[in-house]
């Protein structure tokens, strides 16, 4: 399971501010929230994408996991415990959307909207060129990870995007090794056939 | 579906699932086989190319508000997680607060003026040599009280008040704080106990 980068030299670890969330202090929890939110919301948003649901999503993780609290054992990272529980918070949303009929493919929803205010990931300071192609290569990609079933999408984001191994994916999702693997790879060739002429064009 | 078995070491090989002895003979395959080369290639190149923009952290929109709306809710479920909490005498369980507790009642029976026994406490024990008995006989309260220090420790915001048996308003003893008035402590550790043999009846 993805595992939370150590803290900054200086900055109050995880387990400290676990302890004291655990004992009702919401500030240490803020801090947790802030420390997580980032990489929480981007995985909500690759699953979703839809900007404001992925945020709303994002915040019901947090919700969850102070509600489960008092029940982390801190056996694992706090983030491979926060990951699993926002997991299942935007699986299930996903789910229940499913049944409401509401899951086809919408143009609209990988139509980046950026909010006012709201900083894009960091990069370099791009060329405005290169900027411009950087954010087009960006569309197509969310375009094609919204065509993606949910279950090829999960598999996608989770080995891509958070780095975990099969074994890690299958315990999370959870399916068998096998399935992680064929989803993997029929995943990835719909992903080819999708964005293939904008890779190769660019490498 | 199922992973076509070709592809299934490509697969693996991508994913750095591989053994470094199979690692090593995908990679003699690669170096005779153009076409799994290319598809190698670009596999490799896509992977890049999702990692590269998609990435793994995001600047939160409005992140402030995030924060605070999170807050908020907290501050919402607070009393209810208080509320839903054990009750106080879940603190029952502790050993040395259950064996005073005991003790208490033993007193409150014993010292009840209404029992038409004149009984004077001669002695008190505590099974746990770190927590101290002594009683004294209050006018104004009309009682005799139980002081009991070196308690477990436990929550300050923890009321032991209000506890009642028989008539609704029969209090048995309650705990005090003696420093009451001040700002809470955090806990009661340290804290002298004083509980209130109180065996007034209507």
């Amino acid at each position: 399971m993805p595992v939370s980068s150590a803290p900054e030299p200086g900055e109050v670890p995880d387990h400290d501010l676990v302890r004291r969330s655990q004992a009702g202090d919401s500030r240490a929890f803020d801090l947790l929230v802030t420390r997580y939110r980032g990489r929480i919301y981007a995985m909500t948003y690759h699953m979703i994408q839809n900007e404001t649901e992925a945020w709303d999503l994002a915040q019901e993780a947090f919700i969850k996991a102070w509600r489960a609290l008092p029940r982390f054992k801190m056996d694992s990272a706090f983030y491979t415990w926060l990951y699993r529980i926002a997991h299942n918070v935007t699986y299930d949303w996903l789910r229940k959307k499913r049944i409401q009929g509401d899951g086809e493919f919408d143009d609209e929803r990988t139509e980046h909207r950026v909010a006012a205010g709201a900083e894009t990931a960091p990069r370099g300071a791009d060329a405005p060129d290169e900027a411009l192609r950087n954010a087009e290569l960006g569309g197509r990609i969310r375009a094609a990870m919204g065509q993606l079933s949910e279950d090829h999408r999960q598999v996608i984001v989770m080995r891509e995007i958070e780095g975990l191994s099969y074994e890690e994916i299958a315990a999370a999702v959870p399916c068998s090794l096998g399935t992680v693997m064929s989803r993997l790879f029929y995943a990835r060739k719909k992903l080819q056939e999708l964005l293939k002429d904008t890779y190769e064009n660019a490498a | 579906m199922k992973t076509p078995p070709e592809d299934t070491e490509l697969l693996r090989w991508l994913d750095d699932e591989m053994t470094p002895l199979e690692r090593e003979r995908f990679a003699a395959r690669l170096t005779v086989e153009p076409a799994l080369r290319r598809e190698a290639e670009s596999l490799q190149a896509l992977r890049r190319t999702l990692r590269e923009h998609l990435p793994q952290e995001m600047a939160v929109p409005h992140a402030d508000f995030f924060n605070s709306q999170i807050q908020v809710r907290l501050a919402r479920e607070v009393p209810a997680r208080r509320g839903s909490g054990p009750s106080w005498l879940a603190y029952l369980r502790l050993p040395r607060l259950a064996a005073a507790a005991a003790l208490v009642l033993l007193a409150v029976l014993v010292l009840r003026p209404d029992s038409g026994v004149d009984s004077r406490v001669l002695a008190t024990y505590t099974p746990d040599p770190e927590v101290h008995a002594t009683t004294h006989f209050s006018e104004a309260a009309g009682a005799t009280v139980l002081l009991l220090d070196g308690l477990e420790e436990m929550p300050a915001e923890r009321p032991l008040v209000g506890f009642r048996q028989g008539a609704a308003d029969q209090q048995l003893f309650s705990v005090h704080q003696q420093n009451a008035g001040s700002a809470p402590p955090a806990t009661a550790k340290d804290e002298t106990a004083t509980l209130t043999a109180n065996a007034s009846r209507e």
